[in-house]
């Protein structure tokens, strides 16, 4: 294949990873088209895009999972290259089959590579015969309980039944005994058909206290796949990461260097092209197992963009167009500590129910060594259509030290009001004693958050907040309708009939 | 003299205001103490260092931020708190046998039928929210009385789902 340099790319995707990959797109000259949901019309990335194509309804299944109304975006607006981003389509081989035959370069991975990788239980034994270490589990996707029931007999609790299809801890369970997995079975295979229009699961033995930490990879059209280091993900909710940082502590220098070579060695296994994950469980004898790739660019890439200081989104750009990676492994430099928060709209004193609303104001937070990548601004709405991820905050110390420091300052400063945020839980997690110490598992939210070890606030703060609410009171009283900005009308003007009403419905003195 | 009680974080702080607007907490006055720097945004000073406060109305309350948490306070007059507390008798009956949507969601399957015998803690439908699939259970062995949402609706917080007896 001959070299062919890229003009113009529609980002297949919304919100912060539409937006960051856009900012690279104008740093290198090259034109940017924004799709959006009818839901989605002012987003910010469809701002900052030189064109935008309306794709369809609000539910992502009527627009950011057509592939038809993508590539017909790309047509009418000119577009050469399709960036899919991470969710949606970006682990589609058929998308990116679609993408190609229709004439545009898929910026990532050939459909092969996303097709070997994207079927868990044949990505496993793809990666096997390579000899990377795997945990033990069923050969393929189990249809019947039966058969289940038997692997169960064979390698004993606790077991992991997980999607063939998925990833992001949809269709996830954990069996722990043969009477709970009759309906984690069921459960799963339902999870799995909703999230991912495949019900297929297959069952794996589940390690106990495990750490989760991934190797990012690049490689090129001819075969050429270093890594960039690792990725510490071992803080999850729910399946979910929350905070991820690199380097991780319980790795030393042979041990990086022999997971990156099988990282390596994962991904030479199916002919992969562009940027990707390799993601192993590491236990507590500090033995690692493959855990699964991910054949699309991470949530959580800036956090080894800070150590490296490589713009991933510039690099993938360069492989799809038919560079060859401009480094060896020996060549990559890696500096400081990078962690990154991942901003979301939930409650954490409420069991971490999504908040839904508008967001009324935000002030992101700023300063020496901070990054923020946000795809939504004050106005905009967090609804149920979509992932609640309001920000990545991530920071760079020169040590984890400093790197903590920053994030904890970072994080009291980040001001988000109109929904509910985890951001005092990210608090929480950054200045816990076994966090600071490294000794942690996945685990360790469920063993050691509760709602009510938030620090409750300080007294010279909330007496400023309640005296600043008599305050407002009292000014709406004295000048009804002057303009208190409310939240049904962001930093409008109150109207004057619902002051009324509301002055009679509470018997307020005239 | 006017007397506001602002109730938040749950505790209760009571400022007072003469007829020239001048302030006082707890018989301390303060002075000029607030000022709008941005919509919705306060410098709020009362004797010591100024803080940032931003703040909303929302309907009778306000919402704000403390160290990065949203909260909601009430403020009352003493004659609104007198009305209050003649109008709302206490401990107002709470219907345990309404099951309430806790956040807006579609309504996935539904894992009972009206009629069924239920136990304490035992899924009784499934909402999605944000692509994650969350279980209802029940909170006490009951009957299904009435299920009262469709699978594929969209339900609001704190909307009807099942009615158990």
């Amino acid at each position: 294949m001959k070299k062919r340099s890229i003009r113009k790319i529609l980002v297949a995707n919304r919100g912060e990873i539409a937006l960051r990959v856009m900012r690279t797109c104008r740093e290198l000259g090259i034109g940017t088209v924004a799709v959006h949901s009818e839901a989605d019309a002012n987003m910010p990335h469809v701002q900052y895009a030189d064109e935008s194509v309306c794709i369809g309804p609000a539910p992502s299944q009527k627009s950011y999972l057509v592939t038809e109304a993508i590539l017909h975006a790309a047509r009418t607006t000119g577009a050469d290259a399709i960036h899919p981003g991470y969710g949606f389509l970006s682990e589609n081989a058929a998308f990116a089959q679609c993408a190609q035959d229709a004439g545009f370069i898929f910026i990532g991975p050939g459909p092969a590579a996303i097709r070997s990788m994207g079927d868990k239980t044949r990505a496993r034994k793809l990666v096997a015969a390579a000899g990377v270490p795997v945990i033990p589990g069923t050969e393929g996707a189990v249809e019947k309980e039966a058969d289940a029931a038997a692997f169960c007999q064979k390698h004993g609790f606790p077991i992991l039944i997980k999607a063939a299809a998925g990833g992001g801890g949809k269709g996830m369970r954990v069996v722990r005994s043969i009477e709970e997995f009759s309906a984690a079975f069921t459960g799963a295979r339902s999870e799995a058909t909703t999230a991912f229009g495949d019900g297929r699961v297959y069952l794996e033995t589940y390690l106990e206290e495990p750490r989760h930490i991934e190797f990012q990879i690049v490689a090129d059209r001819k075969g050429n796949t270093i890594h960039l280091g690792e990725r510490e993900c071992t803080i999850q909710r729910r399946h979910q990461k929350v905070v991820e940082e690199s380097p991780s502590v319980v790795l030393d220098e042979p041990l990086r260097r022999l997971m990156g070579e099988t990282a390596v060695r994962a991904a030479k296994a199916c002919r992969y092209e562009n940027a990707g994950t390799i993601e192993f469980l590491v236990d507590a004898n500090r033995k690692f197992y493959f855990l699964e790739m991910n054949t699309r660019l991470q949530v959580e890439h800036p956090v080894t963009e800070l150590r490296t200081g490589i713009d991933l989104v510039a690099l993938q750009i360069r492989i799809a167009e038919g560079e060859l990676l401009p480094w060896t492994q020996d060549q990559i430099q890696q500096s400081g500590h990078a962690i990154e928060c991942r901003i979301c709209a939930e409650d954490p004193a409420n069991n971490f129910l999504p908040s839904t609303g508008r967001i009324l104001h935000l002030r992101p937070a700023g300063g020496v060594g901070v990054r923020d990548d946000r795809g939504i601004d004050a106005g905009g709405d967090i609804s149920v259509y979509y992932d609640p991820m309001i920000a990545k905050l991530i920071v760079r110390g020169a040590t984890r030290e400093e790197a903590l420091r920053r994030m904890n300052r970072a994080l009291g400063e980040y001001e988000v009001l109109g929904v509910h945020t985890n951001i005092a839980f990210c608090r929480f997690v950054i200045n816990h004693e076994q966090f600071r110490a490294g000794t942690f598992n996945t685990h360790f939210v469920a063993e050691h958050f509760r709602p009510d070890l938030l620090p409750p606030p300080a007294g010279e703060a909330v007496r400023a907040a309640a005296f600043l609410c008599a305050w407002l009171e009292h000014t709406r009283r004295q000048h009804p309708g002057n303009g208190i900005p409310s939240a049904e009308t962001p930093g409008a003007v109150r109207k004057t009939w619902k002051d009324e009403r509301l002055r009679f419905m509470r018997g307020d003195e005239p | 003299m006017k007397t506001y009680t602002v109730c938040m974080a749950g505790g209760e702080y009571t400022f007072d205001v003469d007829a020239s607007g001048r302030w006082s907490m707890e018989g301390t006055p303060v002075e000029s103490p607030v000022q709008e720097t941005g919509p919705g945004v306060y410098a709020v000073n009362l004797g010591g260092r100024t803080c940032r406060v931003v703040a909303r109305s929302a309907d009778e309350a306000y919402l704000f931020l403390l160290e990065g948490v949203q909260r909601v306070a009430t403020v009352e007059t003493e004659r609104t708190r007198l009305i209050k507390r003649y109008a709302r008798p206490e401990g107002t009956v709470h219907h345990r046998l309404e099951i309430h949507a806790p956040m807006p969601a579609l309504v996935g399957r539904l894992l009972v039928a009206a009629g069924d015998e239920v136990q304490a803690g035992q899924p009784l439908l499934v909402l999605e929210a944000m692509k994650m699939e969350n279980e209802i259970k029940a909170h006490r062995d009951a009957r299904v009385k009435e299920i009262v949402v469709v699978p594929g609706h969209t339900v609001e917080k704190g909307q009807l789902l099942i009615v158990l007896e």
